[in-house]
């Protein structure tokens, strides 16, 4: 009997596929989520709603006069703005694993690695998702009204998740790159805030000088926030679709491949 | 271990990750929380584990592939007696379930609990390789220890179990345990009836096996002694 043998003997299991494996770290993360529901309460609960009033009550008197005329421009903007700092957490879960060794482990079983980072960045969806109707069953209480209706709502809902998931790969290498969590904060909340703040999230573009709205209607942030205003109040035009479709494709298909490559790569050190 | 999740958390994923089927993963991981100990540390998170529970946690999930080998380098090292006790349970029921287990210690002791061959290791190379009862033999026979009452010469008794019996006898700082290696236990029952008959006051003595901390120094001094001619 060779070597092969004996150990197919001794151990009949087949190691799982990508698709088990992937809801292996799904449930990982919900087990995260699970095991720290305060943290979860306050990043996906207390904060949206505090930035919502924040923003809703001290720009609304300058920028539009009312409440219930700033409240329904600002909301998609604020869905965009609360998930987005959100996925940075992928990137810090990948770098504490790197950090305590649980990758090693990780690295040294039988099974698809890339599930490791599309199982934990698939399931932080559920974090955003909280996030969303959160801010959306606030906005309603303050008296958001989008044009699009309840169809308009769960298009916005589901381009926001999709947009967060390719934004989450650049946060996801920030994480594998570096040495330790803080770092990964750090670094990503200085490009987040203020490609953030630099957009058209609380105030239209059409108030600025002309090379200034040019520059900030090319930001990534400004074309997903264009596309959710537009689903949410059924004001969407083909060309918005296209951007908020095309940028995000734009992150996945450079940041997505990048990350795994990286990933695999770090078992040599 | 992702010390943000559960003792057993940790087992049903890692469980999943190396092929089991969700329903034998919950079972197996219930099964090893419970032999290593671990059972109601079970739904808390790693991250609030001691040491030594965290070494039995890391124990179980290392066994879930069913290795032929296992590699434990220093695995006792930092824990209290208690912990170690436990993780020494547990290596030895990886070795009943018929793992081979490497393992690497400073501690003579637990390596004589828990090994079927030892390799003694010094300045890089491998000086003696053997069972524990073979190595403890290679130094020749049983330790004589005899405790003095305070205010005996210590000398005289060594030079008496020389000149009378061939013993290497020797005294520690305080000069009131004298130590001798003998072959048999007969030479020693006549040592210390000769002392006896010289009226020497022994407040206690005894025989004992060598430990492996004896084995390691003498072959450690014969080394160095090799090294110096």
């Amino acid at each position: 009997m060779n070597v092969a043998q004996a150990s197919e003997t001794r151990n009949p299991r087949r190691s799982p596929g990508a698709l088990a494996a992937t809801a292996l770290f799904m449930r990982r993360t919900l087990h995260h989520m699970g095991n720290n529901g305060f943290g979860l309460a306050i990043e996906a609960v207390f904060s949206p709603i505090v930035m919502l009033l924040i923003f809703t009550f001290l720009f609304s008197g300058a920028i539009s006069g009312s409440v219930s005329g700033y409240i329904q421009y600002l909301l998609p903007g604020i869905l965009v703005l609360t998930v987005v700092p959100m996925t940075v957490y992928s990137g810090t879960t990948l770098c504490n694993d790197i950090a305590k060794g649980v990758y090693h482990r990780f690295r040294t079983m039988p099974f698809w690695q890339p599930a490791a980072l599309f199982g934990s960045v698939i399931a932080d969806g559920l974090r955003y998702l909280a996030a969303l109707l959160t801010v959306l069953a606030a906005g309603l209480a303050l008296g958001f009204r989008p044009d699009g209706g309840i169809a308009g709502a769960v298009l916005a809902s589901i381009y926001v998740l999709i947009f967060a998931f390719c934004v989450s790969w650049v946060f996801a290498l920030i994480g594998i790159v570096a040495k330790q969590p803080e770092t990964v904060s750090g670094t990503s909340m200085m490009i987040v805030y203020p490609l953030l703040f630099a957009s058209n999230v609380l105030v239209d573009t059409s108030t600025m000088p002309r090379w200034l709205q040019s520059a900030i209607d090319a930001n990534p942030i400004s074309i997903a926030v264009a596309l959710t205003r537009g689903l949410l109040h059924s004001t969407a035009s083909s060309v918005d679709l296209a951007a908020g479709i095309g940028v995000g494709f734009l992150l996945v298909i450079v940041f997505a491949p990048l990350t795994i490559y990286v990933y695999l790569k770090r078992q040599s050190r | 271990m992702d010390e943000s999740l559960t003792g057993w958390q940790n087992l049903t994923l890692f469980a999943g990750l190396h092929g089991y089927t969700r329903k034998e993963a919950r079972a197996v991981a219930a099964e090893l929380l419970e032999s290593f100990r671990l059972a109601d540390a079970g739904s808390r998170t790693v991250g609030s584990y001691s040491g030594g529970m965290r070494r039995r946690l890391d124990l179980a999930a290392g066994i879930l592939s069913r290795p032929e080998v296992m590699f434990l380098d220093e695995p006792t090292t930092g824990l209290d007696p208690q912990s170690r006790r436990e993780l020494w349970e547990a290596v030895r029921r990886l070795v009943k379930n018929g793992t081979t287990v490497l393992l690497t210690t400073q501690y003579l002791e637990e390596a004589d609990q828990l090994a079927d061959r030892i390799g003694f290791i010094a300045q890089g190379r491998i000086i003696a390789v053997g069972t524990p009862e073979q190595l403890k033999s290679s130094i020749g026979g049983k330790t004589l220890t005899i405790r003095l009452t305070k205010g005996t010469n210590t000398a005289n008794v060594c030079r008496l179990l020389a000149s009378e019996h061939g013993l290497d006898a020797r005294w520690d700082d305080e000069g009131l345990v004298v130590k001798a290696a003998v072959r048999e236990a007969a030479l020693a029952n006549a040592a210390i009836g000769t002392l006896v008959d010289h009226s020497t006051a022994i407040e206690d003595f005894s025989l004992s096996e060598p430990i492996l901390d004896d084995v390691y120094f003498a072959l450690t001094a014969f080394r160095g002694k090799e090294a110096a001619s």
